[in-house]
C-alpha cells in the first residue's frame, strides 16, 4: 500500500502542530481576545473596546520603547553578527583539529549554563563605579576618576546582550559554514581569490541561512526582552517588553495583550524582512 | 461530592474539630493569661487520623514566607506546611488566574484590592480568630494606641482589612465581622542612607534630600510604581514641588506632575539607578554606587551585616506604612478548611512573630511574639532601647553589636509617625502608563 | 591553548586567534569575578580588593538550604530542560523530514512556529494560563510549563532541522532502500547517524534554552518552582554572594557533565576503534566459498531474469511543462548492457530512476523480468544503484558501506563482513575495508560503491554517470572494469552517460536520446554506421550531416543540391522521396579523402565532393582531423590516415577538395525541415 507523500509530511509535521497550536495558537487567540477587553483594577471586562489600541498608537511613548528596543537591536545585531561571523569563521577554517573544535565549541556554551540572573549581575562588580575594571583603570593611573557610564546605562545593556547572545548567531553560522565544501574554497583560491574575495564572494554567500537563523535569534530575543534592559541600566532605560511587564504586574492585562499583539506583528514583520531577503525554507529545503 | 470515603473522613473531622474548638474557647476566654504565658500552646485542635496526610502551599514574598515557620507549624499542627517563594506580581497573576494552585496566600494588604470580587480568597468569621482582641488596634479600629486615627492616605489596614459581608464581594470601610486576612506582619519604610558617604547620620531628615542637588548623581529609587511613586511624592511634598490632596490615592493631574518632575531629575542625571528587586537595592548601596535611596528594611540590615554603615533614617515627614497578611483560598474546603483556619490560628500564637521580629518585622500581635524573645531582643526591636547584648537574626548570625539602637526607635516612635499607607490608585492604568512614560524616558 | 605558533600559518590565524581570545576572556571574564566573589566573607561590598575568604554562602545555599531550595529546583529544572530538549529533538526532526515536500498548510504552520518564537514569553506563559483556567485545569510545570517552553524551542528545532536536512544528499536514503533498508532501518541506521550533528546541536539548544528559562515558566510551572523561578524568587531577600555561590555551584555541575560526556564519547569512540580493529581481517576460504554472493542464501528469492521493458512511461514533474520522459518504450535484454546516452536535461537519469524506483511514472508501465514493478518499492526490483556522487554513508567505514544491505537483513557480523570482503577483493580493495569513505579517493570511492550494490546480488544494476566524477586515466580504466564485471556476473547494467565514447566502448545496445524521448536504440556499431538521424549522427560524431534538395531520383538514390551549390548522391535503401524535397545525409568522416585542388579545378564543386578552405587541423596519432570551411555554417570534418595525409601536408589556409563515393552516404530520418533542425518522430525502438 502506498501512502499519499502529503500525509506522511502531515503525520512527520502532526505533532509539532500540535503542540504549536495548543500551547501557542489557543492562548494567543485568547491574548488577542483579551486585548479588546475593557478591565478595571485586575477585573476583566468581556466587551469590545479598541481604548487599548488608541492608547498605544496615540503616546508617544510607544515610539520611544520602539525606537529605544530597535536601537538596541540594531547595535546588538551588528555586533554578534560580526562577532558570531568571525568566531565561526575562525572554529571552521582555521582550527584543524576537530577535538580542539568540539572542545573550544563547548567552552563557548558553558557560561550559558548557568542562570542568565546570575550572569546578569554578575556584570555589576565588573563594570560598577568602584567594580574591577575602574579598580583596574585607576591603578594603572589611565583614568583617575571612575567611568559611571560602564554600568546602569545603554552601554551595560549592550554588552549584557553582546554577552548573552552571541553564542546564538555564532552557532548557526558556524553550522553552515561547517557544511561548505573545502574544494569551493580551493577552487576560489586557484582562481587567485584573495582570503578577503573568498570571504566575501564564497563564504558570505553560503552562510547566508545560518547568519539569518542567527539574525532571527537575536533581533527576536533584544525584542522580546524585558530582564536585561531592566537590570542593567538600573531602570534608566525600558524597552516594549519591560514597559508590557509592568502593565502585566499591574495586572492590567488587556492593555498588556494589546501592546503584545501590536509587538509580535512588528516583530514578525521584522522576521519576514529577513525571510525575504534570504528565504530559508527555499533555501533550505533545495 | 461527599458520597466517597475521603469525603466521610472528612466530615468526621469536621465534627471533631468543631467540638475540640469549642472547647478551646471555653478555654481561651477563662484562660487568655495561660496562652499569653505561652506555656500551653493548645495546639494541635484537630485531631484527625488523616490529618498528617494533609499538605498547605503557602506563598508569598521572600521576607514573610520562610521555611523554617512553615516547618514549625508542622510539628504544632500535625499538618504539613510547604512554603513556596514568589515574587509579587508572579503571586498576584497566580491568584488570578491559578487560584487553585495554592492554599493560604501571604500578600500585601493593598494588593486585596486586585483580588476583590474574584471570588478567590475565602472570607474570614471575626469570631473564628481567636487572637483579634490582641491584636494591635491599628487594624481593628484603624486607632493608634494613644487614641490617634491612622493617617488615611493609601490603604489602610482598614480600608482593606474587611469584606461587607460572608459572600466577599465587596471591601468595607470600616470594621466588620468579615475579615479579608489575618494581619500578619507590618513595617514603617523611609529612605536608606551611607551616613559615611553623606556626613553623618543626621544629614538626611527629610524626605526632600532623595531629590536634594547634593546627591546628584548618587540616589536610586525603587522600579515599582505603586512604591516609587509614593517616594517619590513624599520627596516633592516636603520640598514643596508639588502638593496632593491624597498621596495614596492621586489624580492625573498629580500623577502627571509628579512624573514630570521626576523625568527632569532622571534627564539631568540625579539617579544613578532604579532597583527592582532587594538584592539590587543592597548592592547599590553596599558598593557605594548609591548613598541614598528607597528601601525595605531588611536591605538596611544587610548591608550594615557586612560591615557597612547603612541607615534607615527617621524623617520628620513621617513614614511609608505598610502590612501584610494571609489568607486562606476560596477553594479549600473540608478537613483541609479547618486546617487552614487551624494555621491561621497558629500564626500568630508567637512563633512566628518572634521569629520575624529578628529580621525587624512587627507582627499585629506582639504580646504572643514577646513570650518568643529575650527581654534583651525585646527591648532592642520593639522598645527602641540600646542592645543589652549582641543581636542576632533568627539563625544566629550577627546582626547588631551590643550598644546598638534600632533606627528611629520603639515600635509606636515608628509606626506611630506613619504618614502614607502603601497603596493601590484608583487611577492605577494611567499610573502605568506614566510610570512607564518615566522609566523610558 | 592554541599559542603554538606554526610555521606557515597565515597572520590572519593568529589575528583571529587574538580576537578568539578576547572573546573568551570578554565572555568568562566576569564569570571568573563572581566565581572569585562567591567565596568572599560575609563583611564588606562586592568590592576589590576582597575582605576575607569564606565558604560561608555554599554553607548557606548547601547545608543549611537557607536561600532556596537550589537543589530540588536544579533537579526539576533539569528533568524539564532534559524532556523538551528530546520531544524537541525528535519532534523537529519528523517535522523537518516532512517539510522537505511540499504540502497544504506548510506555510501556514511555518509563520505559526515563527510567530511562536517571536511572541514574548511573558506572554505565551500568560496566554496559557489563561487557557488553563478557562478549562478549570491545575498548571504543573510538567505539562503546562513543558508547553511553554516548547513553544520556542520547536522552532527553532524546526529552523536547525531545516539547515541540517536540506543539505542532506537524498541518495542517501535511496541508496539505502536499493540494499533493502525498509522506512524505520533507513532512518535509524542512515538518516539519523548522518543528522547526529544536527540533532546534537538542537538537543543541546534544547536544553540551553529552557533549562534557564523564566518568562514562559513563571506562570506555567503551577506550584512548583523551577531553578530560575527560585533564583529570581532568590534575588527578593539573598544578597549577592549567595547567588554568586549558586552561579559557581551549577558551573562546576556544568564542567563536570560536560567532562563526563566528552569522556564517555572518547570512551566509545575508543572501543569502537579497537572493535573494527579486531574484526577479522581474513576469511577462511570455506567460509568465503559459503557466502559467495551469487550463493547467498539471502539473495535467492529473485529470479534471474534481468530483462527490462517500459511501456508507454510518461513522467511529468511540473503540471503543464513539458514532461521530462514521453510516451517511451524500450526494451533491454537479460544480460545486456546498456548505454542511456544523452545531454544532460534529456529524461536519461529519470528514466534510470524509474526503473530503480525511486520515481514513479506519471503514466506507463515498467517491467523487470517480465513482472510489472512500477509501483514496487525498490528492494522488490532486484535492482541496485549506483549513485552518480557514490552516495557512501560518509559515517560508515568501507566495510560497514559494502555490507549494509546485508545488515539490514539480519546477516550476522562475521557472515557479512566475509561477503563483504570476497566483493572487496573483487573491486580490489580489500586493504581499505576499515577506512572511511572520505579517506579514499575518487576511484576507490566509485568501486566501493560498486561492491556496496553488488552485495545484494540484483539482476539489474543501474549506474548513474558512474564514471564522471574520475579522471581522464582512471575513467579509461575504469569503464573497462565495468564491462569486465558486468560480463563476469552476466546482469543486466543500465549506464547512463553523457560522453559517447563511453557509450560506443562498453555498451551492447546504446540509447541516444533528447528531450525525454528516445532517437535512437541499437548496437554501437549499427548506431555509428547508420545513424538515424541528423540528432544522433551529430551526436555520436565521426559523422557529417549534409542537406539538400532532391535534383534528380533514380537507379536507388538521389541527387541532392546542397546550399553551397555542391550535388551530393544518396542511396534510397527503398525510401520513397518526390523531387524538391529536402533531405537530410550522414557521411562518416573516415571514408572521405582529401586533395588539394587540380590546377583549373574551378570553385564549383562536382558530384560528391566538397571544396573549401581549411579551417583547423589536428593530429589525432593514427589519423588527422581536417576541418573545412564550406561557407555554409555545417562543420565539414575529414578524418584522414596520418600515412595518406603526410604525402602531402595540406595546411590551415589552402584550398582543399573533399571527395567521396556515394555508398557511404546514409539517409536520414529528417526530412523537409529548415536546415540544422531535426524532427523528431516518438520512436518506438525494440532491441
Amino acid at each position: 500500500m502506498k501512502i499519499r507523500p502529503a500525509l506522511i509530511s502531515w503525520l512527520q509535521a502532526g505533532p509539532l502542530a500540535a503542540i504549536l497550536i495548543l500551547f501557542f495558537g489557543i492562548p494567543v487567540l485568547v491574548v488577542v481576545v483579551v486585548s479588546f477587553f475593557d478591565f478595571d483594577h485586575s477585573d476583566i471586562v468581556p466587551t469590545f473596546i479598541l481604548d487599548n489600541y488608541q492608547d498605544i498608537f496615540t503616546s508617544e511613548v510607544t515610539w520611544r520603547l520602539y525606537l529605544s528596543s530597535l536601537k538596541f537591536a540594531a547595535i546588538v545585531w551588528a555586533i554578534t553578527l560580526v562577532l558570531g561571523f568571525t568566531l565561526a569563521n575562525y572554529l571552521v577554517f582555521h582550527i584543524r583539529s576537530l577535538l580542539l573544535k568540539i572542545g573550544l565549541f563547548l567552552l563557548c556554551s558553558v557560561p550559558f549554563w548557568t542562570s542568565t540572573i546570575i550572569r546578569m549581575i554578575s556584570w555589576i562588580p565588573f563594570l560598577g563605579r568602584n567594580g574591577l575594571f575602574n579598580t583596574m583603570l585607576i591603578d594603572a593611573h589611565i583614568i583617575d576618576k571612575p567611568l559611571d557610564f560602564l554600568l546602569f546605562s545603554d552601554f551595560a545593556v549592550v554588552v549584557a546582550y553582546v554577552h548573552l547572545f552571541t553564542l546564538f548567531m555564532m552557532v548557526p553560522i558556524f553550522n553552515s559554514m561547517a557544511r561548505i565544501d573545502a574544494r569551493l574554497i580551493e577552487a576560489a583560491k586557484d582562481a587567485g581569490a584573495s582570503r578577503w574575495t573568498i570571504l566575501r564572494e564564497i563564504v558570505l554567500p553560503l552562510c547566508k541561512s545560518g547568519i539569518a537563523l542567527g539574525s532571527i535569534f537575536v533581533v527576536t530575543q533584544v525584542m522580546g526582552d524585558f530582564f536585561v534592559v531592566k537590570v542593567m541600566s538600573g531602570g534608566q532605560s525600558a524597552s516594549v517588553v519591560s514597559a508590557l511587564q509592568n502593565e502585566i504586574a499591574a495586572l492590567q492585562y488587556p492593555p498588556a495583550a494589546a501592546s503584545a499583539v501590536v509587538l509580535v506583528i512588528v516583530v514578525m514583520m521584522m522576521v519576514a524582512g529577513i525571510l525575504r531577503v534570504v528565504d530559508v525554507r527555499k533555501e533550505l529545503a533545495s | 461530592m461527599r458520597n466517597n470515603d475521603a469525603g466521610d473522613n472528612e466530615g468526621r473531622a469536621k465534627k471533631g474539630a468543631i467540638t475540640r474548638r469549642s472547647v478551646m474557647k471555653a478555654a481561651a476566654i477563662g484562660a487568655g493569661a495561660a496562652i499569653g504565658s505561652g506555656a500551653v500552646s493548645g495546639f494541635p485542635t484537630i485531631w484527625a487520623q488523616n490529618i498528617k496526610d494533609v499538605t498547605l502551599v503557602h506563598i508569598g514574598g521572600s521576607y514573610a514566607c520562610i521555611k523554617e515557620i512553615g516547618d514549625q507549624a508542622g510539628k504544632d499542627l500535625g499538618f504539613k506546611i510547604e512554603m513556596q517563594v514568589v515574587d509579587p506580581s508572579t503571586q498576584l497573576s497566580r491568584a488570578l488566574t491559578q487560584p487553585k494552585s495554592f492554599d493560604i496566600n501571604n500578600i500585601d494588604n493593598s494588593s486585596v484590592v486586585y483580588l476583590v470580587g474574584k471570588n478567590v480568597l475565602k472570607p474570614i468569621p471575626v469570631k473564628d480568630y481567636k487572637l483579634w482582641d490582641k491584636t494591635v488596634p491599628i487594624f481593628t479600629t484603624g486607632k493608634f494606641p494613644d487614641g490617634r486615627p491612622i493617617p488615611t492616605q493609601g490603604l489602610s489596614p482598614i480600608k482593606t482589612g474587611f469584606w461587607t459581608g460572608p459572600d466577599a464581594k465587596k471591601l468595607a470601610d470600616k470594621p466588620t465581622d468579615f475579615l479579608t486576612m489575618i494581619p500578619s506582619l507590618f513595617n514603617a519604610d523611609t529612605l536608606g542612607i551611607r551616613p559615611d558617604l553623606v556626613g553623618g547620620r543626621d544629614k538626611v531628615t527629610s524626605w526632600g534630600d532623595l531629590i536634594s542637588p547634593k546627591y546628584h548623581g548618587k540616589a536610586a529609587l525603587v522600579d515599582y510604581a505603586p512604591v516609587g511613586i509614593i517616594d517619590a511624592a513624599m520627596a516633592l511634598e516636603a520640598t514643596g514641588q508639588v502638593t496632593y490632596v491624597d498621596k495614596g490615592n492621586m489624580t492625573k493631574a498629580e500623577i502627571d506632575k509628579t512624573v514630570k518632575a521626576m523625568e527632569d531629575l532622571k534627564k539631568s542625571g540625579h539617579f544613578r539607578s532604579f532597583w527592582s528587586n532587594f538584592d539590587q537595592s543592597v548592592n547599590l548601596m553596599a558598593s557605594g554606587e548609591v548613598v541614598i535611596q528607597s528601601m525595605w528594611s531588611p536591605a538596611v540590615t544587610a548591608v550594615r551585616s557586612r560591615g557597612i554603615d547603612c541607615y534607615f533614617a527617621p524623617l520628620k515627614e513621617g513614614y511609608r506604612g505598610w502590612s501584610n497578611g494571609i489568607a486562606p483560598m476560596a477553594h479549600l474546603s473540608g478537613l483541609r478548611e479547618d486546617c487552614a483556619m487551624e494555621y491561621l490560628n497558629w500564626y500568630n500564637s508567637g512563633w512566628q512573630g518572634g521569629f520575624i521580629a529578628k529580621q525587624g518585622y512587627y507582627t499585629p500581635v506582639p504580646e504572643t511574639a514577646r513570650n518568643f524573645m529575650t527581654a534583651d531582643e525585646w527591648n532592642y526591636w520593639y522598645e527602641g532601647k540600646p542592645a543589652a547584648v549582641d543581636i542576632k537574626d533568627p539563625y544566629g548570625n550577627l546582626m547588631e553589636k551590643k550598644g546598638a539602637v534600632r533606627d528611629g526607635g520603639s515600635l509606636w516612635e515608628r509606626e506611630g509617625h506613619v504618614a502614607v499607607w502603601n497603596t493601590v490608585m484608583d487611577e492605577d492604568r494611567y499610573l502605568t502608563r506614566r510610570w512607564n512614560d518615566f522609566v523610558s524616558s | 591553548m592554541h599559542n603554538t605558533v606554526t610555521a606557515g600559518r597565515p597572520w590572519t590565524f593568529h589575528a583571529l586567534t587574538l580576537c578568539f581570545v578576547v572573546f573568551l576572556a570578554f565572555l568568562y571574564g566576569p564569570m571568573v569575578v563572581i566565581y572569585v566573589l562567591s567565596f568572599q566573607g560575609t563583611e564588606g561590598g562586592l568590592t576589590f580588593p576582597l575582605r576575607g575568604f569564606s565558604t560561608h554562602w555554599f554553607h548557606e545555599l548547601i547545608v543549611n538550604g537557607r536561600s532556596g531550595d537550589i537543589a530540588g529546583t536544579f533537579t526539576r529544572s533539569v528533568e524539564l530542560a532534559a524532556v523538551v530538549s528530546v520531544l524537541t529533538v525528535v519532534m523537529s526532526i519528523a517535522a523537518g523530514l516532512g517539510f522537505r515536500r511540499r504540502f497544504r498548510g506548510a506555510g501556514f504552520l511555518f509563520y505559526i512556529a515563527i510567530a511562536s518564537l517571536v511572541m514574548p514569553g511573558l506572554f505565551v506563559g500568560l496566554g496559557i494560563s489563561l487557557v488553563f483556567q478557562l478549562l478549570g485545569w491545575q498548571t504543573d510545570w510538567r505539562v503546562s510549563g513543558l508547553g511553554a517552553q516548547l513553544t520556542w524551542t520547536l522552532p527553532f528545532g524546526l529552523l536547525v532541522m531545516f539547515a541540517v536536512i536540506g543539505r542532506f544528499n537524498r541518495s542517501y536514503e535511496e541508496a539505502a532502500s536499493d540494499l533493502g533498508a525498509t522506512a524505520w532501518q533507513r532512518t535509524r541506521e542512515v538518516t539519523l547517524p548522518i543528522l547526529l550533528p544536527g540533532i546534537i546541536g538542537v538537543a543541546l539548544f534544547g536544553f540551553t534554552l529552557s533549562y534557564d528559562e523564566f518568562a514562559r515558566t513563571v506562570l506555567t510551572a503551577g506550584s512548583q518552582n523551577t531553578l530560575p523561578l527560585e533564583i529570581w524568587a532568590m534575588t527578593t531577600n539573598v544578597t549577592s554572594p549567595a547567588l554568586y555561590a549558586v552561579g559557581t555551584a551549577t558551573t562546576l555541575v556544568s564542567f563536570t557533565v560536560i567532562g563526563a560526556a566528552l569522556g564517555s564519547i572518547a570512551l566509545i569512540q575508543r572501543r569502537r576503534s579497537r572493535h573494527a580493529a579486531s574484526s577479522p581481517a581474513s576469511v577462511p576460504a570455506t567460509a568465503m566459498a559459503a557466502t559467495d554472493p551469487a550463493r547467498s542464501p539471502a539473495m535467492t528469492t529473485q529470479t534471474k531474469d534481468g530483462s527490462i521493458e517500459l511501456v508507454a512511461v510518461t513522467k511529468t514533474y511540473t503540471q503543464g511543462a513539458p514532461p521530462a520522459v514521453a510516451e517511451l518504450d524500450l526494451r533491454v535484454g537479460h544480460g545486456a548492457y546498456c548505454c542511456l546516452l544523452g545531454p544532460s536535461g534529456c529524461g536519461k537519469t529519470t528514466i534510470l530512476r524509474m526503473i530503480a524506483g525511486h520515481e514513479f511514472p506519471t503514466s506507463g508501465d515498467v517491467l523487470i523480468g517480465n513482472r510489472n514493478v512500477t509501483l514496487l518499492p525498490p528492494v522488490e526490483r532486484g535492482t541496485a544503484m549506483m549513485f552518480q556522487s557514490y552516495a557512501l554513508f560518509p559515517h560508515r567505514s568501507v566495510i560497514d558501506n559494502v555490507a549494509f544491505a546485508l545488515k539490514i537483513r539480519g546477516i550476522g557480523r562475521d557472515q557479512r563482513y566475509a561477503t563483504a570482503r570476497e566483493l572487496l577483493e573483487k573491486v580490489r580493495l580489500e586493504a581499505f575495508a576499515n577506512r572511511l569513505p572520505s579517506e579514499l579517493s575518487g576511484g576507490q570511492q566509485q568501486r566501493v560503491a560498486l561492491a556496496r550494490a553488488l552485495i545484494t546480488n540484483p539482476r539489474v544494476l543501474l549506474l548513474d554517470e558512474p564514471l564522471s566524477a574520475l579522471d581522464e586515466f582512471l575513467r579509461l580504466r575504469m569503464r573497462g572494469e565495468l564491462r569486465r564485471i558486468q560480463r563476469e556476473l552476466g546482469i543486466t547494467f543500465v549506464h547512463v552517460t553523457h560522453t559517447q565514447l563511453e557509450a560506443t566502448a562498453v555498451a551492447d545496445v546504446v540509447v541516444v536520446m533528447d528531450q525525454g524521448r528516445i532517437e535512437q536504440a541499437a548496437s554501437p556499431r549499427e548506431i555509428y554506421l547508420s545513424p538515424r538521424n541528423a540528432y544522433v549522427a551529430r551526436f555520436i560524431g565521426g559523422q557529417n550531416v549534409m542537406s539538400g534538395a532532391v535534383e534528380r531520383v533514380g537507379e536507388g538514390r538521389a541527387t541532392l543540391l546542397t546550399g553551397t551549390g555542391g550535388r551530393i548522391d544518396v542511396p534510397l535503401d527503398g525510401a520513397s522521396v518526390v523531387p524538391g524535397e529536402m533531405l537530410f545525409a550522414s557521411l562518416r568522416r573516415d571514408r572521405i579523402a582529401v586533395r588539394r585542388p587540380a590546377t583549373g579545378e574551378g570553385r564549383r564543386d562536382l558530384l560528391n565532393s566538397v571544396a573549401g578552405e581549411v579551417h583547423t587541423i589536428e593530429n589525432q596519432g593514427s589519423y588527422v582531423k581536417i576541418t573545412i570551411d564550406l561557407g555554409d555554417g555545417e562543420e565539414f570534418v575529414a578524418n584522414v590516415l596520418d600515412e595518406d595525409y603526410f604525402i602531402d601536408p595540406i595546411d590551415i589556409g589552402d584550398r582543399a577538395v573533399a571527395t567521396w563515393t556515394a555508398g557511404n552516404m546514409r539517409l536520414l530520418d529528417d526530412r523537409s525541415a529548415a536546415r540544422s533542425t531535426a524532427i523528431r518522430q516518438p520512436s518506438a525502438v525494440s532491441v
